[in-house]
């Protein structure tokens, strides 16, 4: 059963990721303080909504594609309902890493939100929340790699700086 | 990020919002995108929007108290069950009920 992708974000969402790359590259060389704070709340708001984009494209093309595989007329209602449970158990690989992202970005928004509660801003707060950041990345290319394995292709999100000296 | 960085974002974003509104007529996958970018640009807007610490710290004390959302696969489960439910082959046991 072959069934063609149909939902494919990322070109609608160009403007806003090349905004994200910005804002991470930004957020490497910025110190401590409030400048580096408003640049982490961008970040952390990009982010979100990068998340919700993603659950919405799973959502939305782990349907489409299960419901596709259940109403194959060319083959059984036996192998349609086993094909149609195939995609799901693909499906919910792809929802586990999608959870596994969420949670770790909600980790990086607490050390966020204990930043500001700091007056202080002490530098090693910073650097944890730099380092929460950068673990995201293998996090979400996870995610969008087992959800391209499926067809559905996410938003990518230029990570890449965060990694780099 | 610069303020002119913004605005040039922004104004890439509201292009593809207007370039989205002339084919949306397109097809449901269109449709579907819109709210996601609008939602993106409303919520990049909001920070955007702010300038003083304490605006900024408004924010993330929102996004905060805003849990990330977590996909799941109900809908599209019942979904399939409807869909096999609706086959022409489906067992006699399935349309009985």
């Amino acid at each position: 059963m072959h069934v063609r992708p149909q939902f494919s974000p990322p070109a609608v969402l160009m403007p806003i990721l090349v905004g994200i790359a910005v804002a991470l590259a930004s957020a490497l060389s910025s110190g401590c303080g409030a400048s580096a704070l408003q640049t982490h709340a961008r970040i952390a708001v990009m982010l979100h909504g990068a998340n919700d984009a993603a659950v919405r494209a799973i959502e939305t093309g782990c349907e489409h594609r299960a419901v596709a595989a259940a109403r194959d007329p060319d083959v059984s209602y036996d192998e349609a309902s086993a094909n149609a449970q195939r995609v799901l158990a693909r499906c919910q690989r792809v929802v586990d890493a999608q959870h596994a992202f969420s949670a770790a970005y909600e980790v990086y928004v607490a050390q966020l939100l204990a930043v500001v509660d700091d007056d202080n801003h002490q530098p090693s707060a910073f650097t944890r929340l730099r380092a929460l950041l950068a673990g995201l990345a293998p996090l979400y290319a996870d995610l969008a790699r087992v959800a391209a394995d499926l067809g559905i292709h996410l938003p990518t999100v230029p990570f890449a700086p965060v990694g780099a000296p | 990020m610069s303020r002119d960085a913004v605005k040039n974002l922004l104004a890439g974003v509201a292009t593809s919002l207007d370039q989205l509104a002339l084919v949306d007529a397109g097809g449901p996958n269109v449709a579907r995108v819109f709210p996601v970018v609008a939602e993106l640009f409303r919520a990049i807007a909001t920070v955007v929007g702010t300038h003083g610490v304490e605006a900024v710290q408004k924010a993330i004390r929102d996004l905060a108290k805003t849990p990330a959302k977590r996909a799941n696969l109900e809908n599209a489960e019942a979904a399939v069950a409807s869909a096999l439910a609706d086959r022409e082959d489906a067992l006699p046991e399935l349309v009985l009920k």
